[in-house]
């Protein structure tokens, strides 16, 4: 809760109108039931995407309480529109909420996230207040029952998508990567990833996601591309279980030929990436090959977006 | 950085190894005493499949390490523990497990088939049928031994990060074993080495009297599997304690026996692949062998005193043709009866 000085400051501060904007994200690089502390907690560390993201725009009023979205079927920004004003402690201002957004639906980007965050920042900007990246995240939560880490940007965090809280900082940034990101299931319908049902791990698949965190951790501190791609190759075999990758061995297969770092998929949805190392003096020619190679396998939408340059720069 | 909060327990403190590196492609994982992580696990797992009641009797035979790591655990859980075992076991070891509360039952008689192991087996089961609701760990048997190394997976891919071999020797199995499992979850390649010593069963040499204690078995352990190994190496107890003295003087790493044994094979493997980055495990730390391995002359009154370390193993095409020397084959993760031609045990 915030602390009543930013509140008495709402109350004289001139409404105007807030934006805020949001990236998406590429799916998990990693996903599990993990422990802290002696007990278990979901968690992901989710690939930051920017190419894909919403904007919102927060046009607020007066001796209101009602909130009007645009598009109407929006309702989990609108929840956060309210749960944002609710925790700065307003009660008299409503407004109109509008989101543009580039996300692709029901491929696991994270759309309905970036939807969220972009709200709770238009809302918080339009009273002149500077959230913190917790307290979205925990605002965030609570609109959407599982939300992403989409908000802490290039840094490497496993999030409790449940307890919209970060329960490990992995020490730093992700490493510059580029990453071929594309439908893998274009002719389904896709998943709605709200309505997935949480994977049930066995006790042994909780053992077998610990030596995946280890190596996250060293990815990260040694800014290594590939050591990323291994553990979500092994994350996405884990969840192959819960939710099979459509041509998960041709996918793979085109990674070893390639000598790409790496693979990634959504955990719950249907986008799959090939991770390329920024620095790879042959990545052109990888990623050169890599497209000819998912054209043969019939992907030919396929998308491409670095992971250090988190800028919005999609045409919104 | 990560806060340095004080230890719930002193297991949650030891469990874990620590990673040293030893040269540029080498690296050493000290235990103080491995096996209270698979100890720890089985004992964990039953509590929480209620197979293990608070306040019963936990009963197993051994007569090393593992019965020292139920000790410490059955003592600081409020368990029973007997451990059953035969004549060898060393007294300074009898008399601090019977100090962290423990019976320590001492079968006098060889059985006249399977000798002490039968025997014992045979009163473990005695006491076992005794005491309803007691609970044996079988670390011969039980796969919760070799899915315990989780934790120590996860420790060396942080440490380390990318691993393309590990050594370790091999007694039950469980850790070789499982570590590998969880390590080729994220490298597929990853080249197995088991060590071994003269004498023991596991990889198809005849059953002999044998110095070097810890690894090796008279018995095939299920916890062994075959399959995993790329690699299989036996060594001699005068090799495997003089690796130990040498890690001691070149590293100032005081570990047992079986650590020289794992020392010295993963040294030759990480000079012959010097692009290869190498683990190799160390079970155990030294003060339980300062009268023997650490002893000059225990060493030469046992005719197990070498000066120098042969510069490669004897390659071998066949697991009985391992004579009194450091040797090894090329195992490339066969089963038992594809490499030794015959079924366990004929
Ligand atoms: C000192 C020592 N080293 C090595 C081992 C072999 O380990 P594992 O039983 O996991 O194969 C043991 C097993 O008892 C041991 O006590």
């Amino acid at each position: 809760m915030v602390d009543s000085i930013i509140c008495n400051s709402i109350k004289n501060l001139e409404l105007k109108e807030g934006r805020g904007t949001a990236i998406a994200h590429h799916g998990e690089i990693l996903q599990g039931m993990f422990e802290d502390a002696g007990k278990l907690f979901r968690g992901s560390v989710t690939l930051p995407c920017h190419i894909f993201g919403s904007q919102a725009s927060f046009f607020p009023k007066k001796n209101s309480s009602k909130i009007v979205v645009d598009p109407e079927w929006k309702i989990k920004s609108k929840k956060a529109a309210e749960l944002t004003l609710k925790s700065l402690g307003v009660e008299d201002i409503g407004g109109r909420l509008m989101i543009k957004s580039n996300t692709p639906l029901r491929l696991g980007l994270g759309s309905s996230t970036s939807d969220v965050n972009a709200s709770i920042l238009s809302v918080a900007n339009s009273l002149g207040v500077v959230l913190s990246p917790v307290t979205i995240a925990s605002i965030a939560v609570k609109a959407e029952i599982a939300t992403d880490a989409i908000i802490f940007g290039e840094r490497a965090v496993l999030f409790g998508h449940r307890d919209g809280k970060v329960f490990e900082d992995l020490g730093g940034n992700f490493p510059p990567m580029e990453v071929l990101g594309f439908n893998s299931d274009p002719d389904g319908e896709g998943v709605d990833t709200l309505a997935f049902p949480p994977a049930e791990y066995s006790w042994q698949e909780i053992e077998m996601l610990r030596p995946l965190v280890g190596l996250m951790r060293r990815a990260i501190y040694e800014q290594n591309p590939k050591l990323i791609g291994r553990v979500s190759i092994a994350s996405t075999e884990i969840n192959q279980r819960f939710l099979p990758t459509k041509n998960f061995d041709s996918i793979k297969n085109i990674v070893r030929k390639v000598n790409a770092a790496g693979l990634q998929a959504s955990h719950s949805g249907i986008v799959v990436g090939i991770i390329f190392d920024s620095n790879d003096v042959d990545k052109e020619q990888k990623i050169h090959r890599s497209l000819s190679l998912l054209k043969d396998i019939g992907y030919d939408n396929v998308w491409r977006f670095r992971t250090d340059k988190l800028h919005l720069e999609a045409g919104l | 950085m990560k806060n340095r909060l004080a230890y719930d327990n002193i297991i949650d403190f030891v469990e874990l190894p620590k990673i040293i590196k030893l040269d540029d492609n080498l690296y050493g994982s000290a235990f103080f005493l491995m096996k209270l992580m698979p100890a720890r696990f089985i004992l964990e797992r039953a509590e929480r499949e209620g197979i293990l009641k608070p306040g019963s009797l936990v009963a197993e035979t051994t007569s090393g390490t593992f019965g020292l790591a139920l000790a410490m655990l059955c003592s600081l859980k409020s368990y029973k523990f007997i451990m059953v075992t035969d004549p060898v076991v060393d007294d300074a070891l009898k008399r601090r497990i019977e100090d962290l509360g423990a019976v320590v039952e001492i079968v006098q008689k060889p059985a006249d088939i399977g000798g002490y192991q039968r025997s014992r087996l045979d009163k473990l089961v005695e006491i076992l049928k005794k005491n309803s609701g007691s609970f044996c760990p079988s670390q011969y048997e039980n796969t919760n031994n070799p899915a315990g190394y989780s934790k120590f997976a996860e420790i060396l891919t942080e440490s380390v990060g990318h691993i393309d071999c590990l050594v370790g020797t091999v007694g039950s199995g469980g850790s070789v074993c499982g570590t590998s499992k969880y390590l080729r979850q994220l490298f597929p390649d990853l080249h197995v080495v088991g060590v071994d010593t003269l004498g023991s069963v596991i990889f198809g040499q005849p059953d002999q009297k044998r110095l070097l204690r810890g690894l090796g078995n008279s018995l095939w352990p299920d916890n062994v599997d075959h399959t995993v190994f790329n690699e299989v190496h036996w060594v001699s107890a005068a090799e495997a304690f003089l690796a130990t003295r040498m890690l001691h003087r070149k590293h100032a790493l005081f570990m047992g026996g079986t650590s020289g044994a794992a020392y010295m094979v993963a040294k030759w493997w990480a000079e012959k692949n010097p692009c290869k980055i190498v683990v190799c495990i160390f079970p155990d730390e030294g003060y339980r062998y300062q009268d023997t391995i650490y002893n000059d002359r225990w060493l030469e009154e046992n005719n197990v005193k070498l000066d120098k370390l042969p510069n490669n193993p004897i390659e071998v095409k066949n697991p009985i043709d391992a004579k009194a020397q450091w040797s090894c084959i090329g195992w490339n993760r066969r089963d038992y009866e594809n490499v030794v031609g015959k079924h366990k045990g004929t």
